[in-house]
């Protein structure tokens, strides 16, 4: 009998974009760590839930109508907050509900019984998630990133790139990165273009989107010297 | 003689199939974000094959999962953009699907009322969608896509 390839756990976040206004989701997670026991997978996710849950307002997720946050209709999610002791905000004339506002407003007050009971109403905003894999070796793609010009500087593309090649290894994927950028700052510095780079959007998608960013979290334009054209992606290679 | 065939497969280039999720990039409309895509954004690979049936397969799942997962009309701004339908054609197939299809003077774009607001429309009926409907909603938006496969070769010489 042939012996059962190994899985693993994997926590995930969810494809959350942050913009001015609050989150809104693409398609994708990103894999955040992997555990042999789904215990403690499930543990992990449970404690980056409660931890996003703490900073983020859920009616800024999605957009402004509630089935962006949850399956029930507008009465069965105030029944539901009754049944919790939670008072529904009063639908104002003209704009209805201002759910957003009322969150801000009233969460602080309830006990963490009733903020978790809100929670699970709102089923449609759910930041991490654990799935079973098995457990695969790994490839390393190289991707060239598009340096966008706006007429002024130049704009890196806010996600990966262009699918260039793969390896087994990935330091040799890095090497293969670290050389084919090299030679493109070359042709861009054989054009007389040294310091008119932006990567601002780029890194925040990088980072974690339920952390707001710092006031003046922008950063001036990078020299040539100091962006990346090739960057190493790790997947899954299944041969 | 298979021991040699192994061999030379190892140390000639091959093509792998390379599953990417495709990049959108966020921006604002009054207070909401809507996703658009700049012509030669690629994205990020997720997973990548030996076989192109393979990664053909993951790609269709993932396209399916996606379409469950998030919002139709939050990507691109013009009708163009997300459907090879007209208005007028797009508003019967919705009613055929068994929602009442928006009017611009209803749910209105602009002053002038001549184009709809689709995220204002979806909005209106999501809340009372099947799963089917949503679904078909999503078949009607045939020039959106979130996932492709691409070929790389694997190992190239350096």
């Amino acid at each position: 009998v042939p012996k059962a390839a190994p899985h693993l756990y994997v926590v995930q976040r969810l494809n959350w974009r942050r913009h001015a206004h609050g989150l809104v989701r693409l398609p994708g997670r990103t894999r955040l760590q992997s555990f042999p026991d789904p215990g403690a997978a499930q543990a992990d996710c449970r404690r980056r839930e409660q931890e996003a849950r703490a900073r983020v307002n859920p009616f800024t997720c999605g957009g402004p109508a509630l089935h962006h946050q949850t399956r029930f209709d507008e009465g069965r999610l105030c029944d539901w907050l009754l049944d919790a002791g939670v008072e529904p905000p009063d639908p104002a004339p003209g704009t209805g509900r201002a759910w957003a506002a009322w969150w801000d407003q009233a969460h602080a007050k309830w006990s963490d019984l009733q903020r978790d009971k809100v929670w699970e109403a709102l089923d449609r905003v759910r930041f991490f998630e654990v799935v079973q894999r098995p457990a695969r070796p790994l490839g390393y793609v190289v991707v060239w990133i598009n340096w966008a010009y706006n007429d002024e500087y130049f704009v890196a593309e806010h996600e990966g790139g262009a699918v260039n090649v793969a390896f087994r290894n990935r330091k040799k994927a890095q090497s293969y990165a670290d050389e084919a950028t090299f030679i493109a700052r070359q042709a861009y510095s054989n054009n007389g273009v040294e310091d008119d780079f932006d990567m601002t959007a780029r890194l925040h998608c990088q980072g974690d989107p339920l952390t707001p960013p710092a006031r003046g979290d922008f950063e001036k334009l990078r020299p040539l010297a100091d962006v990346p054209f090739y960057e190493v992606v790790e997947v899954e290679l299944e041969e | 003689m298979a021991r040699k065939s192994v061999s030379a497969r190892k140390s000639s280039p091959r093509t792998v199939y390379v599953v990417s999720r495709l990049g959108w990039r966020v921006s604002i409309y009054g207070d909401r974000g809507y996703f658009s895509r700049h012509e030669d954004d690629r994205g990020v690979p997720v997973a990548a094959f030996a076989s192109r049936d393979s990664a053909n397969a993951l790609c269709r799942v993932l396209e399916e999962e996606a379409r469950r997962e998030v919002t139709p009309f939050q990507f691109e701004d013009a009708l163009e953009c997300m459907t090879s339908l007209d208005q007028e054609t797009l508003c019967a197939r919705l009613a055929d699907l068994g929602l009442p299809p928006p009017s611009a003077r209803q749910f209105p774009l602009d002053g002038e009322g001549k184009y709809v607001n689709w995220d204002a429309w979806w909005d209106h009926v999501a809340g009372g969608a099947t799963d089917e409907q949503r679904a078909g909603v999503w078949a009607l938006l045939d020039r959106i896509a979130f996932y492709e496969v691409v070929e790389a070769e694997l190992e190239p010489r350096l």
